[in-house]
């Protein structure tokens, strides 16, 4: 395609006179920065619209309440049930995890070895005790302000213990697209790598049917005595990224539930990008 | 599609040079004795591109001699010392014109005579650009190959760095951090890099930014900074 070859030094002269009224939303100083134009063609949306209902059939057809929401790869919200509440189980520690590496950036720290042998089975094997620690230590006001960076609207901290926090699955799309904004830059790649190596009794649903192709960032979390199985993922195949999440409660069994999610993930995946 | 050279000439600067402006310098403090021999010069460009260039002539006066030996002095950057790059010899009526000189950074400029009294003019500085050419290829639906090569200063050292790439929907002012690459040298003084980016739109606007090691040594110094590790917005009205 023709570019303009054009040098943005311009660019950086007009931009420093009107910093100070861009300072937010403008770069602060520009390096050596050159612009141009192209011309292609967008990849399309993924997963498609033809995907997601087919997703959104296969699960009106399951027993229990359940709701999936997908944000595709053009940023567009659909699903089914989209804001219908649920207790949020242990995929809220995906929560707790940014709450804690923003404390940490807050205070300018880095991670110690026994902060990292809190959150690391707090998502790997997904500890609950370390979960209550975590919380414990960076509060629910931190929860809960992350769940207003995210655009959440459907978060509500749990009474009693926080695995019955209520959440939507239109709430935890976004908040997984938000994801890494949300992270302090230094520790992204540490929270991917917590959430992209839970270990393999966790790793229902969406990985075994994503991997190898996707890489997938996810979260499950399971109340058995209810029913109530969840899962939310981040899915990354360059250029292709959308986050997923998928909510049931009243399922007749683990297996269900678990059959639930990956029939989920099949429709959704059935052809690639 | 072959990519183009970069043309210099298409920035809207406000101290843009043309080829039609000329820069005359002030004079040495010898100028102010009556009698004492001074020189002024001037330069066709101010800034040009990597392997111009550059004419520097002048006019010498108060010179007790008809015709006087003169030498082009260069100090490149960081400007530390000026050595002697041309010689050439003043006409009757005091005026001189040196041969081109090709600069391949930014470079300062006197002109001194060769004999006494020492008498030299006023500096003049010399802004040396990269030569840049930018490529964009469709490589098909989600796949834009996009491609910069940096001809800089050939004696520079430069190691591989990160390449910024920011992409934004032709006519949006909001620039998204699509991709980030390593730069890698073709050869001396030749800079690389490339990405295969998804296009926001099948019209879109990038830009790619770096922050070489011989930065600071080309182009106006307004330009040198750090890249937005996320992505920016343009400013309103620019």
């Amino acid at each position: 395609m023709a570019t303009e070859r054009r040098p943005v030094l311009n660019f950086v002269l007009a931009l420093g006179a009107a910093l100070a009224l861009a300072a937010v939303t403008a770069p602060a100083a520009a390096a050596l920065e050159f612009s141009g134009e192209g011309q292609g063609i967008p990849q399309p949306p993924y997963p498609s619209t033809g995907a997601i209902a087919a997703a959104r059939s296969f699960l009106e057809g399951r027993a229990g309440a359940k709701a999936f929401a997908v944000l595709d790869s053009s940023g567009r919200l659909s699903g089914l049930n989209l804001y219908a509440h649920f207790e949020t189980a242990s995929v809220i520690k995906v929560m707790f995890l940014t709450a804690y590496l923003q404390m940490l950036a807050a205070h300018h720290r880095s991670l110690t070895a026994g902060e990292n042998a809190l959150l690391y089975p707090m998502i790997h094997e997904s500890n609950n005790e370390d979960a209550s620690a975590v919380l414990a230590a960076v509060g629910e006001p931190a929860v809960e302000r992350v769940a207003r960076e995210a655009g959440m609207r459907d978060y509500v901290p749990g009474v009693g213990w926080w695995a019955y926090s209520q959440t939507s699955a239109a709430d935890q799309v976004r908040f997984l697209a938000e994801l890494p904004r949300l992270v302090p830059g230094r520790f992204y790649a540490y929270a991917r790598g917590l959430m992209a190596g839970i270990e393999p009794s966790q790793s229902w649903g969406f990985p075994p049917v994503a991997r190898p192709a996707w890489q997938v960032f996810f979260k499950t979390g399971a109340l058995p005595e209810e029913g109530l199985f969840n899962e939310v993922a981040r899915l990354e195949r360059t250029p292709v990224s959308f986050t997923v999440a998928v909510l049931t409660d009243g399922d007749p069994s683990m297996a269900y539930g678990e059959q639930t999610i990956e029939g989920v993930a099949a429709r959704l995946l059935a052809h690639a990008p | 599609m072959s990519p183009a050279e970069h043309n210099r000439t298409s920035r809207r600067r406000p101290i843009a040079i043309s080829t039609a402006a000329l820069l005359l310098l002030g004079l040495t403090p010898g100028v102010l004795a009556a009698g004492a021999p001074s020189i002024s010069i001037s330069a066709v460009a101010q800034e040009i591109p990597l392997g111009a260039g550059v004419t520097v002539a002048g006019n010498l006066t108060g010179s007790p001699q008809a015709t006087q030996e003169l030498q082009l002095e260069a100090a490149p950057y960081p400007f530390r010392a000026f050595a002697v790059v041309e010689h050439t010899e003043s006409a009757a009526a005091g005026s001189f014109t040196f041969a081109p000189t090709r600069p391949q950074e930014n470079t300062r400029l006197r002109v001194s005579l060769t004999a006494a009294p020492a008498t030299a003019s006023a500096t003049l500085q010399v802004t040396v650009d990269p030569r840049v050419a930018l490529e964009s290829r469709s490589l098909g639906p989600g796949r834009v190959r996009l491609s910069l090569r940096i001809e800089h200063n050939p004696a520079a050292r430069a190691r591989p760095g990160i390449v910024y790439w920011y992409l934004a929907a032709r006519g949006s002012r909001t620039f998204e951090l699509a991709a980030t690459s390593a730069s890698g040298e073709l050869g001396p003084g030749v800079t690389y890099a490339s990405t295969i980016v998804d296009p926001p739109a099948r019209h879109f606007s990038y830009r790619a930014c770096l922050n070489p090691a011989w930065e600071a040594s080309m182009g106006p110094a307004a330009t040198h900074g750090s890249c937005p590790d996320r992505g920016f917005r343009l400013p309103d009205g620019n």
